[in-house]
C-alpha cells in the first residue's frame, strides 16, 4: 500500500470513525484503535516480515528502558539501606557500570538490524565481497531507519532517567509502529508524543478542518510540484557524462532542490495532517528552510526533527565527552577563547553530519554531502569573528532587510552546492558536476544545452507551468508563515465562498497534474531513506 | 493546536445541508469535467457501446473474442471461410488484464449462450503494469450497460482489487478522467466536446477520435497504416523484454489467466487461447526466456482442457508475417488482419476436425529448431555507449542461428549525405568520436555474409556532450 492510495483513505476513515466513536463510549481504549491502524498499516506497506522486525527492534528497547530504571531503582534502594558514604559510591559505581552494560546490550539490537538490512552490502562491496551494493537483495524494511533513531532516542532518555519508562509493551509499540511517522518522519519524542497518543480525544471539528487542510497543502506540494519535476531531474543526473554542460547541472541542482523541499515537506505535511485529524500534533519537521540565513539556520527548519536527534543525542554526548573538554582547554590555551570555545563543537558536528551523512544512505556521496555540510557549518563557526568585524568595518548590521536578503541567497547557494552530492548516485558524478558548472559552464546555448540532456526546452525554463504556478502559490504561502502569520487559521476564517474558489482552484491544478503522478507514481523520495 | 470557539454551534441540520451541498457540488463539476476530458470514442467505448446496444436488440452470439488489444487487431471476421467468428464478438480491449477478461466473460455469460472463449494474447500481457489505465475505461464502459446493483457490484470490485487500491492511481477512483484524457488543450476538449454533441453513437466518434480505424462490426476492429521499423521506438520494442525479465516473477497475471481458464473448464465453455503474430524479433529478442516463458502458460491452458496456439512458432511455410503488416510494433494492421484471419480459421477447423497440428507449429521443445529455420535477419540496433570523447555504438542483429551477419556504420552530415564511418564487417560495434555538443542521425546496416546489397537499416539518433 501507498501512502497516496485509496486503501489509506479507507484506512484512515475506517480508523478515525472507530477511534472517535470508541471515544464515546470508552475512552480510555482508543489508543488501541491506533495501534491497530499502525499494525494494519505496517502490514499493508510493507509486510509480516518486517512487521515482526518492528516487534524484535521495540521489545528490545522496551524490555532495555525497564531494565534500566529496574537497575536505578536497586541502585537508589541500596544506596538508601548504607550509611557509608564510601559504601554508597562504590554501590553507585557499580551500578552505572552495569547499567552502561544494560545499555549497549539493547542498543545492539537495533543496530545490528539496521546494520544488516542498510549497510551490510555496501560494505562488502567497498571491501570486493559483493558484486554490486545491492547484489544481495536485501530490501530496506519499511520506515527502518526513523522508528531505529525514534527507539534509540527513548533508550538514551531512559538511560539519562529523562522519564519513567513506559510499562506496558503495547503502548511502547504504539509509539515506535504510530502510522503517520512511519514511511518518513518526523523522528518522534517519547515525551511528546505518549501524552497525545494516549489521551482520550473528541472529534474537534475546528481541529479536523485544520489537520484537513494541511494534509491538502501537502498533496498539493507533492502532486504540483515534486512529482512534476521529478522527471527533469532523472533526465540530467540519470546519466551524467564528463562532458555535462555546467548551465543543465545549475539548472538540474536547482530544480532537484525544490523537487527535493517539495516532496519530503510535502509528505511531512501530509502525514502531520493525517496525524492532526486525530488530534496527534507531531514533532514540526519544517519551518521554511528556504528562508535561512545561515547553513546552520538551515539544518535547524529543514528535517527538524532528525537535527534535534542528532543535536540531543550525538551532538551534545560528543562535545561534552572528556578529550573533547580537554581538546577545548588545549585549544584556548594556544588559540584563544574562541577557538578553545568552538572547536570542540565543529569537531562535534563533522562527525554529526558526517553521521547523517551516512543515515541517508550508504553511499561515497553521502559521505561527501555530510562532511561538506559539516565543515561549512564548523568553518563558519569558527570564523564568525572575522565575518563580525568585517561587518563593522562595512557598517553593515545584520538586521537590516537587504543584508537578511542577502544572507538567504547566501545560504540558498551554501545549501546548493551541497546537493551537488545528494543528487547524483556516485561520489565520482558529484565533482564531474562540481567540475562543469566552474570550468565547462555554457559550451553551447542553455536551450540547446536543455534538449542535448532531453528535458523539454520548449517549456518555460524546461519547467510544466503547472509546477510554477505551484511553486508561486508555495512562496507565498512560505512567506505569510515565516512573518507569523497562521496562514491554516487565516484560510478557515476566510468567507466560505472564497475558501471553496480557492480549493477548487488548488483541486484543478492537482487533477491537471496528476498524470505525472500515475506514469511516475507516487514514492516519496525521503521513504527511501 | 489553536481552536476557535468564536462561532456558535449550527444546528445538525444547517451542517448535513451544507456537506449535502458540498457534495452535489463536487459531483456536478466532476461529472462536468469528465463529460469534457474523458474521450468520447475510443475503442473500447465503441466496442461497449455495440455490445450493449446488440443485446438489448435481442442478439445472441456463442463465441466471445477477449484478451488484449493484439486479438482485436489481428482477426477479421469477413476473411474466414468457414464462418468461424460469423456468430462472434469481440472485446479485446487494449492492455486488457486477464481480470478484466474474466470480468467481461462474467458479464456476457448473463446474456449470451457463449460455447466458445477465444483469447488473443501476447507475452507481454503477463508483464504489464499491475494495474493499467485501461482497465478503468473498460470498467467504466462495462458498467454502462449493466442495472445499478451490478454497476455499483463491479465498481466496489473495482475497488477492492488490490493491485489497484494500493497504488497512486486508486486516488483517480472518484477522477476517473484523470487516468484517460484529452490532451488539456483548449482545441482537444473542444473537440471532444464537439464529438459528444454532434456524434450519435461512439461508434460513429471513434472514426473521428481514430482516423485509422475501420470498424468491421461486432466489435471487431482494424486499423489501416504501416510501422516504419527503421525508425521506430524501441522502447516498446526490445526493451519489452528487459521489461519482462524485471518483472516476470509475479505480477499476478499468470494467476488471473489460470482464473479465467478454469472459469471456461467450470462452465463448458471451449477455450482457445493464441498467441497474436509479433514482429519477429519479439520472439527471437526474448531467446530463451520465450520458451521459458510460454511454456507454463501453454500448461495451465491444456490442463483446463483447452486448445493453445502460438503463431509465433508457425512454421514459415505455412504463415509468415511480413513487416509492412504491422500497424505498429506489436499489432497486425488491416491488410495484416486479412492474411492472418483465414490462416487462424484453418487451424481452428482442424483442431475441430481433431487434425494433428504438430506439423504446422514448432513446439517450445523445440526451440532450437525454430531459430535455425530464420534465414533472413529480422532486425538491427544498436546501443550507444558513452566512451571518452563519443560513444562506442554496440551492434546486435536479430536472426536464426545459421545466419552470418555483417554491419557498417554511416553518419548524416548536415547536407543530408551519408558518410560511412565503418565499412562492412562481422564486428558489430563503431566508435563514433565527436568533441562538439550536438545531435547527429546515424545508422547501422546489416546484411549476411556474402550478400551485396544492406538488408536491413536502422536510424537513430545520437547526443554528443562534448568530451
Amino acid at each position: 500500500m501507498e501512502l497516496l492510495s485509496l486503501q489509506f483513505v479507507l484506512l484512515l476513515l475506517a480508523s478515525l470513525a472507530a477511534y472517535y466513536s470508541i471515544g464515546r463510549t470508552k475512552p480510555e481504549a482508543q489508543w488501541y484503535v491506533l495501534l491497530a491502524a499502525s499494525l494494519a498499516f505496517y502490514v499493508l506497506a510493507g509486510s509480516w516480515q518486517t512487521l515482526l522486525l518492528l516487534i524484535l527492534t521495540s521489545a528490545d528497547i522496551w524490555a532495555g528502558g525497564l531494565y534500566l530504571a529496574h537497575l536505578d531503582d536497586q541502585s537508589k534502594a541500596e544506596r538508601k539501606a548504607t550509611k557509608d558514604r564510601k559504601a554508597r559510591k562504590a554501590i553507585k559505581e557499580r551500578y552505572d557500570k552495569r547499567r552502561w552494560r544494560a545499555f549497549w546490550t539493547s542498543l545492539v539490537v537495533p543496530l545490528l538490524i539496521l546494520g544488516f538490512f542498510k549497510y551490510l552490502n555496501v560494505i562488502l562491496f567497498n571491501f570486493g565481497a559483493a558484486e554490486s551494493p545491492h547484489s544481495l537483495g536485501i530490501l530496506l524494511p519499511l520506515g527502518i531507519s526513523f522508528y531505529t533513531f525514534q527507539s534509540i532516542g527513548y533508550l538514551i532518555d531512559a538511560y539519562n532517567a529523562k522519564y519513567a519508562p513506559e510499562q506496558n509493551y503495547l503502548r511502547f509499540l504504539l509509539f515506535v509502529s504510530w502510522f503517520p511517522q512511519i514511511i518518513q518522519g518526523p523522528i518522534g519524542r517519547y515525551d511528546q508524543l505518549s501524552g497525545q497518543l494516549f489521551a482520550p480525544r473528541h472529534a474537534d471539528s475546528y481541529g479536523m478542518r485544520r489537520g484537513l487542510l494541511r494534509l491538502g497543502y501537502g498533496l498539493f506540494k507533492k502532486l504540483t510540484i515534486a512529482n512534476v519535476l521529478s522527471h527533469n531531474v532523472s533526465q540530467i543526473f540519470g546519466n551524467v557524462t564528463p562532458g555535462i554542460p555546467g548551465s543543465v547541472v545549475l539548472y538540474g541542482v536547482l530544480v532537484y532542490s525544490i523537487q527535493m523541499y517539495a516532496d519530503f515537506s510535502g509528505g511531512i505535511d501530509i502525514v502531520e495532517g493525517v496525524s492532526e485529524l486525530f488530534g496527534v500534533e507531531m514533532a514540526q519537521n519544517f519551518r521554511q528552510p528556504y528562508f535561512s540565513v545561515s547553513l546552520a539556520d538551515f539544518w535547524r527548519r529543514w528535517h527538524m526533527s532528525l537535527g534535534s536527534w542528532m543535536r540531543d543525542y550525538i551532538f551534545y554526548p560528543i562535545a561534552l565527552t572528556k578529550p573533547m573538554q580537554s581538546f577545548g582547554k588545549w585549544a584556548k590555551k594556544r588559540l584563544g577563547t574562541h577557538a578553545g570555545r568552538t572547536l570542540p563543537a565543529c569537531v562535534a558536528n563533522i562527525l554529526v553530519f558526517l553521521l547523517v551523512g551516512i543515515w541517508h544512505g550508504a553511499d561515497w556521496h553521502y559521505v561527501g554531502w555530510g562532511l561538506y555540510n559539516g565543515i561549512i557549518v564548523a568553518v563558519s563557526d569558527l570564523l564568525s569573528p572575522v565575518f563580525e568585524s568585517l561587518r563593522t568595518r562595512l557598517r553593515v548590521t545584520d538586521e537590516t532587510r537587504w543584508f537578511r536578503a542577502f544572507a538567504i541567497v547566501r545560504t540558498f547557494c551554501v545549501v546548493n552546492v551541497g546537493r551537488y552530492f545528494d543528487c547524483v548516485s556516485s561520489l565520482s558524478d558529484s565533482f564531474t558536476c562540481l567540475r562543469a558548472t566552474l570550468f565547462n559552464f555554457a559550451p553551447v546555448p542553455f536551450k540547446t544545452a536543455l534538449a542535448l540532456c532531453k528535458v523539454d526546452g520548449a517549456m518555460l525554463f524546461g519547467i510544466s507551468r503547472i509546477a510554477l504556478v505551484a511553486c508561486t502559490v508555495v512562496a507565498i504561502i512560505s512567506w505569510h508563515y515565516e512573518r507569523g502569520t497562521d496562514v491554516r487559521e487565516r484560510i478557515l476564517s476566510w468567507n466560505p465562498l472564497v475558501r471553496c474558489c480557492l480549493y477548487a482552484v488548488l483541486a484543478a491544478l492537482m487533477l491537471y497534474a496528476f498524470d505525472f503522478t500515475a506514469n511516475g507514481g507516487g514514492g516519496f523520495l525521503y521513504a527511501n531513506f | 493546536m489553536p481552536t476557535s470557539d468564536a462561532t456558535p454551534r449550527k444546528p445538525l441540520w444547517r451542517k448535513l445541508l451544507g456537506v449535502v451541498s458540498i457534495l452535489v457540488v463536487l459531483i456536478a463539476l466532476d461529472v462536468a469535467l469528465t463529460l469534457a476530458l474523458e474521450p468520447y470514442g475510443t475503442c473500447t467505448d465503441a466496442i461497449m457501446h455495440e455490445y450493449w446496444e446488440d443485446t438489448a436488440n435481442g442478439e445472441q452470439f456463442d463465441t466471445l473474442v477477449i484478451g488484449t488489444s493484439v486479438g482485436q487487431y489481428s482477426l477479421n471476421p469477413h476473411c474466414m471461410d468457414n464462418g468461424l467468428l460469423d456468430n462472434a464478438f469481440c472485446i479485446s480491449t487494449p492492455i486488457q488484464s486477464f481480470k478484466s477478461s474474466r470480468m467481461v466473460l462474467d458479464t456476457v455469460l448473463k446474456d449470451h449462450p457463449i460455447r466458445r472463449v477465444i483469447v488473443g494474447t501476447t507475452f507481454f500481457s503477463f508483464a504489464s503494469d499491475v494495474w493499467p489505465n485501461s482497465n478503468m475505461a473498460l470498467t467504466q464502459s462495462l458498467c454502462l450497460g449493466l442495472p445499478f446493483p451490478e454497476n455499483a457490484y463491479r465498481y466496489a470490485q473495482l475497488a477492492l482489487d488490490k493491485n489497484f487500491v494500493s497504488g497512486v492511481k486508486s486516488l483517480a477512483f472518484f477522477v476517473p478522467f484523470t487516468l484517460n484524457h484529452v490532451d488539456y488543450s483548449p482545441s482537444a476538449v473542444r473537440s471532444n466536446i464537439q464529438r459528444r454533441i454532434e456524434c450519435a453513437t461512439p461508434m460513429e466518434a471513434e472514426e473521428l477520435y481514430d482516423p485509422t480505424s475501420i470498424q468491421l462490426g461486432n466489435g471487431f476492429t482494424s486499423y489501416a497504416g504501416a510501422v516504419n521499423f527503421e525508425t521506430i521506438n524501441e522502447n516498446n520494442l526490445i526493451f519489452e523484454r528487459l521489461k519482462y525479465q524485471d518483472s516476470n516473477e509475479n505480477n499476478g497475471e499468470m494467476e488471473e489467466f489460470a482464473s479465467l481458464c478454469a472459469l471456461c473448464q467450470e462452465k463448458g465453455i471451449e477455450l482457445i487461447v493464441f498467441m497474436s503474430p509479433k514482429p519477429v524479433v519479439e520472439t527471437i529478442g526474448m531467446g530463451d526466456l520465450y520458451p521459458k516463458t510460454m511454456k507454463p502458460i501453454q500448461d495451465i491452458v491444456t490442463s483446463c482442457g483447452g486448445t493453445y496456439l502460438d503463431f509465433n512458432l508457425i512454421k514459415p511455410d505455412v504463415y509468415e508475417p511480413l513487416p509492412e503488416e504491422f500497424w505498429d510494433e506489436g499489432h497486425l494492421n488491416d491488410v495484416g488482419a486479412k492474411r492472418f484471419s483465414p490462416v487462424f480459421a484453418e487451424v481452428v477447423s482442424r483442431i475441430e476436425n481433431n487434425e494433428d497440428l504438430s506439423g504446422l507449429f514448432y513446439s517450445y521443445d523445440q526451440w532450437d529448431d525454430y531459430l535455425s529455420s530464420i534465414d533472413t535477419i529480422a532486425y538491427v540496433h544498436f546501443t550507444p555507449k558513452p566512451i571518452e570523447g563519443g560513444f562506442l555504438c554496440e551492434g546486435e542483429a536479430f536472426t536464426g542461428s545459421n545466419c552470418q551477419v555483417e554491419y557498417a556504420y554511416e553518419r548524416q552530415e548536415d547536407d543530408g549525405s551519408w558518410t560511412r564511418v565503418k565499412d562492412w564487417s562481422t564486428d558489430p560495434n563503431c566508435t563514433l568520436l565527436d568533441n562538439g555538443y550536438r545531435t547527429a542521425n546515424v545508422r547501422i546496416m546489416a546484411r549476411q555474409v556474402g550478400a551485396i546489397d544492406p538488408e536491413l537499416y536502422r536510424y537513430q539518433t545520437v547526443t554528443f556532450l562534448g568530451n
